[in-house]
Order: C-alpha cells, then sequence, then structure tokens
C-alpha cells in the first residue's frame, strides 16, 4: 500500500469524523431555543477551519518526520541489496521520527556489509592464487614478440597480445568482442578455420593435427604476416573458437626479392653473356689464322658481351646491396647500453676514460661483436696515439647511425688502420675473429678524420640504424596491466539475435565523455577533449581506451579552463574534430554508447557529424537517467553524488578520461541493480530509461527549478 | 639419308657467331634458325645430325621445339643438344625428360661442345638411353 495517500486519507477521515462529532456536540449541547442557535454555523466553519489546520499541520509533520524518512531508509536499504558492493553506503535521513529504526537499520546494514566483506575476503584469498596464474600466463603473453588472437566463432577478438596490437598497426580497431576482419584481411583465415574444421571433423586415422600456417595481409592490405592456426575445443570435443599467431614478414619479403635476384642472375642472366663471351674467346684463341673480317666480328663479340656484364654486375650489385648484412643474429642495440658494457671492460686500464656525449641512439647488430670491436678499437688508439680521455657519441645520418669515438690528438693513417682491421680482435671471446670481419658483419667500413673541435681527432663506425624510431618509448601507448582478454564472449552465439533481446551482461558497451569549450553548442562551443573505454560483460576494460586532445578552431574561453585544464597551447598541434571523430567510431563500433547525461554530449557530437563525415546511428544510455529509474527523482543523480553514494573513487575528474572511467564503474553497478531488479533485456532498459527521460522531462517543465539537469552537468 | 649438318637455334647474334665459326671450322655444314617455326622447318628440309638447341627463344620455347622435333619423322634419333643458360637442376631434368640428348650450361668450354658434337656424329644417338632413366622413382607404400 502507498504510504502518503493513505496517510492523507487517514487523516482527512479523522479531521472530517471529528467534524461531524463536534457538529453534533455542538447542537446536542446548544439548547433549541436560546438565541445562540443562529450564531452556531458560524462557531462550526471556524471550528472546521481550525480542525483543517491542524490537519494539515499533522500531514507535513508527518511527511517531513515519517514519510519522507522512511522512503528514504527504504530506497537506502534497496540499493544497499541490490548491489553487490560491499561498500555502499545507506544515507540516514537526518530529522525524522522514527525513533530507533534508523540506528537498527544502519547497524543491520553494517553487519550486512560486514559479513559481505567477509565472504569478499574469502573469495579474494581462493582467487589469489588462481590470479597469480593469470598474471604469469599474461606476462608470457605479453612478453612473446609474435601477435596471439584468440576469436570465437564469430571471429570476435577474445584476447590479444600487445605484439597483436602493435604488428597490425590499429590500435584503435582491436579491442575484445571486436570483429577480427577489422584488422585482419578475411578468405585466408576462413579458409584456414575451414580446412581445420574439416580435418577435425573428417575420419581420417591420421593423428588430428588441429594446427597449420597461412599467409595473410593486414585488413588494409599494408603489412604481410606469416600466421599460424590451432583450433580451440571444449571439454565435449567441440570447436568453439581458434587461437592465431602472426609473425609480421613484410620486411622479409624484400629480402626474398633480394635473394631471387642473386638466384636469378646466377642460374640464367649472368650464364648467357659469359657462354656468349668464352665461346668467342675460346674460338679467336683457338683458330689463330682466322680472316680479319671474321676476326674483326668476334672482337665486336667480346667488346659488347663485355660491356653487358659489368652493366649486368653493377645492377646486380645495386639490387642486393646490404643483403648479406644482418643475416648473422642481430637485434636492436642502444648505444648507451654499448658504452655502458665498454667503460666495465676498461677497467683495467686505470687512466682510461671512456664518456657516452650527445643522446645515444639505436643501432642495429650484435651487441657482442660491437661492444668487442669498440673495445679493441679504444685500446689500439690508446696504444697508438696515447689518449686517455674519450668521448663516445651516436649521431643520426641518412641511412645510418654513426658511432663517434674522439680523443684530442691526431686521426690514425689508414695503412695503421687497416693492419688493426687484420688483427685479432677479442682473444677468445668469439672465436678469434679478426676486427674486420665483426666490422664487416655490420657492413661496417671505418675511417679516420680530424673532428670539428680543434685539435682532436675521430674514429667513425658507420652502423646500420635500427628500424625503431629513434625518439619515442615504445610502452607508452598502453597501460601497465591492460585488460586483454574475455573468455565470456565464448559462449555468445549472436548474429541472429536482435539488440533489443539482448541480454544487459552480454552487451558491449563504450562509455564516453566529453569536455567542450562551453555549454552551448548552438552558440559556437565546440569539443575539445574525448574519451571512451569499452566495458564488456561487466567488467571495466582499462586497456581499451580512446584518450584525444582535439583543437577546436577557436580560442577556449579561461573561464571553461578552470573545468577541464586544457589550454590554447595544448591543442595547437592537436587534429580538429573531423579527424578524431571518425577515430572514435573506429573505436566504438557498432557497441551502444553510454554517458552521464549523454544527450548533452550526443548533442555536440551529431553536430559534427556532417563535417567529419560519420554517422553515430548507435543506441545510446545514459547513466543520469537510469539512476533516476533505479532511485527516483528525489535523489541527486550528478556524477559526484552517485560516485559518493556508490563509492567509487574518480581519479581526473574533469578530464574526459577521469570522468569517463567513473562513469564506465557507475553503469557496472547500475546494471547490476537493475538486474536485481528484474531488468533482463536491452529492450526492457532501454523502454524503462525511455519513460524515465520522459518523466524527468515532464518535472524539469513543471519545476521552475529544473536543477537535477544542471547540477548533474557541473 | 641423314646429312652431317647441324642445325644451330639460337635468336643471340652474339653466340650464334661462335658457334657457326666452330662448327664449320669443324667441316660440319651449319643452317641457323632464330625461332622455333624456322628451327622446325629447317630440321624437316635438312634432317641435321645434330641440332644446338637455346631454350630462351622468342615465341615457342626451346622445351616446346624439342618435343616437336621428337614427334617430326626423320628426326627421331638426331642428337638434340640443349645449350642453355638456365643452370637449374630442375630444368635440366625437364629438358632431358622432353626428348634432349644432352643439356649444357652456359658458359661452356667450346672444346667440350664440340666433343660432345662429335659423339654425335659419330653413331646413332638414342640408341642406348633408356628413357625413365632419369626422375622420381615412385615411392612403395602409401602416404
Amino acid at each position: 500500500m502507498q504510504q502518503r495517500p493513505f496517510v492523507t486519507w487517514v487523516l482527512l477521515g479523522v479531521v472530517a469524523a471529528a467534524l461531524a462529532i463536534l457538529t453534533l456536540a455542538v447542537y446536542s449541547v446548544v439548547p433549541e431555543e436560546s438565541g445562540m442557535r443562529e450564531q452556531l454555523p458560524m462557531v462550526i466553519t471556524l471550528a472546521g477551519v481550525g480542525l483543517v489546520g491542524v490537519g494539515l499541520v499533522g500531514w507535513f509533520l508527518l511527511e517531513r518526520l515519517l514519510m519522507r524518512p522512511t522512503r528514504k531508509l527504504s530506497r537506502g536499504v534497496r540499493a544497499l541489496l541490490e548491489s553487490r558492493q560491499a561498500d555502499q553506503e545507506i544515507i540516514l535521513p537526518r530529522r525524522h521520527a522514527l525513533g530507533d529504526l534508523t540506528k537498527a537499520v544502519d547497524a543491520l546494514a553494517d553487519a550486512l556489509r560486514k559479513s559481505r566483506r567477509e565472504t569478499r575476503k574469502a573469495m579474494q584469498s581462493a582467487t589469489a592464487e588462481l590470479s597469480e596464474q593469470k598474471t604469469w600466463l599474461e606476462t608470457i603473453l605479453q612478453g612473446l614478440s609474435e601477435g596471439v588472437l584468440v576469436c570465437n566463432r564469430q571471429h570476435q577478438v577474445m584476447l590479444y597480445n600487445r605484439a597483436a596490437v602493435s604488428i597490425l598497426g590499429h590500435p584503435e580497431a582491436i579491442g575484445l568482442g571486436r570483429p577480427l576482419f577489422n584488422v585482419l584481411s578475411s578468405p585466408p583465415v576462413q579458409h584456414t578455420l575451414e580446412r581445420l574444421e574439416r580435418r577435425h571433423g573428417g575420419d581420417v586415422d591420421l593423428p588430428a593435427e588441429l594446427s597449420a600456417p597461412f599467409v595473410c595481409t593486414s585488413a588494409d592490405a599494408q603489412r604481410m604476416f606469416h600466421g599460424r592456426m590451432a583450433l580451440i575445443q571444449n571439454s565435449q570435443g567441440q570447436i568453439t573458437g581458434y587461437l592465431i599467431t602472426l609473425v609480421d614478414i613484410s620486411s622479409d619479403l624484400s629480402r626474398l626479392a633480394q635473394g631471387d635476384a642473386v638466384r636469378r642472375a646466377l642460374t640464367r642472366d649472368l650464364r648467357g653473356v659469359v657462354g656468349n663471351l668464352r665461346a668467342a674467346a675460346e674460338t679467336v684463341a683457338s683458330y689463330p689464322e682466322m680472316k680479319p673480317d671474321e676476326r674483326r666480328s668476334f672482337d665486336e663479340v667480346i667488346r659488347s658481351e663485355s660491356e653487358k656484364l659489368s652493366e649486368q654486375i653493377d645492377d646486380l650489385a645495386h639490387q642486393i646491396r646490404g643483403y648479406n648484412l644482418g643475416r648473422w643474429p642481430m637485434a636492436d642495440v642502444f648505444v648507451g647500453d654499448l658504452v655502458n658494457c665498454l667503460q666495465q671492460r676498461l677497467k683495467d686500464l686505470p687512466d682510461v676514460r671512456v664518456t657516452l656525449v650527445g643522446l645515444p641512439l639505436w643501432v642495429h647488430g650484435d651487441s657482442l661483436s660491437l661492444m668487442l670491436a669498440m673495445d679493441c678499437l679504444v685500446r689500439r688508439i690508446h696504444e697508438y696515439a696515447g689518449a686517455t680521455t674519450y668521448d663516445v657519441e651516436a649521431l643520426l645520418g641518412d641511412r645510418r647511425v654513426y658511432v663517434d669515438i674522439s680523443w684530442a690528438g691526431d686521426p690514425i693513417p689508414t695503412s695503421e688502420l687497416n693492419r688493426w682491421m687484420e688483427s685479432p680482435c677479442a682473444d677468445d671471446e668469439v672465436g678469434a675473429q679478426r676486427l674486420g670481419d665483426a666490422l664487416e658483419r655490420h657492413g661496417c667500413e671505418p675511417w679516420s678524420q680530424s673532428a670539428k673541435r680543434e685539435g682532436y681527432a675521430l674514429l667513425r663506425l658507420p652502423l646500420m640504424a635500427s628500424h625503431r624510431p629513434q625518439f619515442m618509448q615504445e610502452e607508452e601507448r598502453l597501460p601497465a596491466r591492460p585488460e586483454f582478454y574475455d573468455f565470456g564472449l565464448m559462449q555468445e552465439y549472436a548474429g541472429d539475435k536482435t539488440l533489443a533481446a539482448k541480454k544487459l551482461a552480454e552487451l558491449s558497451f563504450v562509455v564516453f565523455d566529453c569536455e567542450m569549450t562551453g555549454l552551448n553548442p548552438e552558440g559556437g562551443d565546440e569539443i575539445i577533449s574525448i574519451a571512451g573505454v569499452r566495458v564488456v560483460k561487466g567488467r571495466v576494460l582499462t586497456g581499451e581506451t580512446f584518450d584525444r586532445v582535439i583543437n577546436p578552431g577557436r580560442p577556449i574561453p579561461p573561464g571553461s579552463i578552470r573545468f577541464h585544464g586544457i589550454t590554447d597551447e595544448d591543442v595547437q598541434d592537436k587534429p580538429p574534430v573531423e579527424v578524431v571523430l571518425p577515430q572514435f567510431k573506429s573505436f566504438a563500433g557498432d557497441d551502444v554508447l553510454v554517458a552521464h547525461n549523454a544527450a548533452f554530449d550526443m548533442k555536440f557530437v551529431s553536430m559534427k557529424e556532417r563535417e567529419a563525415g560519420v554517422t553515430f546511428d548507435n543506441p545510446v544510455l545514459d547513466t543520469l537517467l537510469l539512476s533516476a529509474l533505479l532511485d527516483g527523482d528525489e535523489e541527486d543523480h550528478s556524477l559526484d553524488a552517485l560516485c559518493d553514494r556508490y563509492g567509487i573513487a574518480i581519479t581526473g575528474r574533469h578530464t574526459a578520461l577521469g570522468d569517463t572511467l567513473a562513469t564506465a564503474e557507475l553503469l557496472v553497478r547500475i546494471i547490476e541493480r537493475l538486474e536485481a531488479q528484474g531488468y533482463r533485456t536491452f529492450g526492457e532498459v532501454m523502454k524503462a530509461s525511455h519513460m524515465a527521460a520522459e518523466l524527468r522531462h515532464r518535472s524539469a517543465v513543471f519545476s521552475a527549478s529544473g536543477e537535477g539537469m544542471e547540477s548533474a552537468r557541473s | 639419308m641423314k646429312s652431317d649438318s647441324i642445325l644451330v637455334v639460337d635468336d643471340e647474334p652474339n653466340i650464334v657467331l661462335s658457334l657457326r665459326f666452330l662448327m664449320r671450322a669443324e667441316g660440319y655444314p651449319v643452317h641457323v634458325a632464330v625461332d622455333g617455326h624456322q628451327a622446325i622447318d629447317l630440321a624437316r628440309e635438312h634432317q641435321p645430325r645434330v641440332v644446338l638447341l637455346d631454350l630462351m627463344l622468342p615465341g615457342q620455347d626451346g622445351y616446346e621445339v624439342c618435343q616437336q622435333m621428337r614427334q617430326t619423322p626423320g628426326l627421331e634419333d638426331a642428337g638434340i643438344i640443349m645449350l642453355t643458360a638456365r643452370g637449374r637442376e630442375t630444368e635440366r631434368e625437364k629438358g632431358l625428360a622432353l626428348g634432349a640428348d644432352d643439356y649444357i650450361t652456359k658458359p661452356f668450354s667450346t672444346r667440350e661442345l664440340l666433343d660432345c658434337v662429335r659423339q654425335y656424329m659419330a653413331g646413332p644417338a638414342r640408341q642406348d638411353q633408356p628413357s625413365g632413366q632419369i626422375g622420381p622413382t615412385a615411392v612403395a607404400g602409401s602416404m
């Protein structure tokens, strides 16, 4: 039974009854013949007005001290019951006449929280071991240089590692639950899968080898991979998914082409020319009595074929330049590390000091040979020129990295340097190879010259530059322990179901938030940053975030800077919104978009759709409306208040990413409560949320303050 | 009746010059064809005892010419020597399988070539060369 109407009717009844009793009493007490009878209606009216007044005051007191506190208390209890969190607080009414009830409820809540904490603790210790094993697995996976992807039968990615992201090249297109064929060309994968499945299903006696190699390209055909696919079976032997490992062979292809050129030259092109030459030369030699005009034509053959031969050799040398370099096992070597090792090795020469100057760079080579060669060179220079302090500096050339060893004194004469090249490099470490061999393997032809600095000389080692970017921290793009997998997707046999019938827990959401120059999109305010994070199966995938600062193409009002902290300098080298929105669309795919007060953000986004050439036709959910749906309109549904209530810590409030992550956590809690209240499918929630929006809209129209929306935005 | 003549099939004048000179110096009549068609025509007409056949010809390649010659009446036992810059083992196998008697890779020694030609001039070429001598052997058992 509804409390408020009940109390209202009872009060009305009491007032009416009191009035009736009063009327009867007055008429029975006052004698008929007395002159006071005429005044009675006035007295009764006055008494009635008094009674109604008392009734109203009574109703007001009841509402304030009993009914509202009761409602607030029951909302709190309900929220606590429906939430699975241990730190859900019950907000107690401050003024009330519920007596000890609030304290009792609070004590009950404490007890519940305590028992939840205990349960959680027990679960935590039970899962700690599991999580340690998981960490091991993750570390191994992330350490692999091969790209690893696991997909379900719908070709949705369920696991990927960092190498996969970097070799596939489109970090925003790879994500849990996203289609594999966004990043990889489908025919080779489908074909290999089909082949393996046939092999798996077939009744061949052969031991079923459930993996196969294949070659494929990235979806944009920019890169080429050597892949291997293995089927994943469940305990019943059904195929539930597959594993793909990928190695980038794009760079190997040019090597292969060079190899082909060498082979073709040796088996065909050069043979023809040399064949002609040799036949002519031998004929001329064997028949000295040849007639002069015959002899002339042979001379002509010898001349023209020799010319052809030298042209072909030049051509071949050009094609295979550097072909054999890098055949020795080589890796990217940091010059800083080389110099460190060098300093350690030269400890036996106490007066020799080697200093690294300038920015150290990456070279491609065999670290040990390079270090030994440098050690050897410094010792030889020390013996020859007597210098004791050496600077080592790496310089970036067009195609190579130059490592200069410089000292005070004269350059080393070439004949001396050549002598060093012939001598053994190190005593025993690398099989007593010559210094020249070690350097030649790196395509390195060293020379000595005077340095720019007066009175100094240098020895220059031109080395192969590494392919990695010289000045970028490579681990920066992804956080340390991102969530890269979700095997729950394995169970998802989606595709034919419509979105509305989808279970809440199975939806993939992209929660997002924008920061703007102001509150008025029609008045020229623009988006200056946008962030998003994926939420799949009740998990906030902090490894799959999108975070961009946008150049709004207008000055940022100083008043707004104190909210978002983004200044004109911060945006000057940033892309405009028409570059960033398509990237965000690619990140969001067809997932459900979620924001706190989504209408506001969507308004800004939709105004830029035409410019950016993308359409956000994704379904949209609003955590503000969902919260209102759960707790009614009386509560404060601003992001700050909700985070307080749900015990969510916001780091970076009023940055797009900070607000996004907080909203994502909020979404997870809200979905838990929606499920506890019996909402099952996305369609049900959408319908209820539309109703909540409608109600809220109506109350906003009627109430003059309408501060719910405003405060929620601040 | 077969003549003692030699047919040189090659489109490169620079090697044809040497081959023609060498063979003439040895006293053999020499005919020169620069493509497959001409080679077949000249072979029908002159019934050469030895054919020096290049593999890389314009139009029909040497393998095809070799096959056709073997099917041409009167040429079944001519000595066909493939003279080519294609030096891979598989190409040699293919040449011999398609009916060539010898396969000489460029660059070659002129003395060896002359020895080889003399050998085919001396007697019928394809008596004691059972076909199928080279090439893969079937492996017993199932895969």
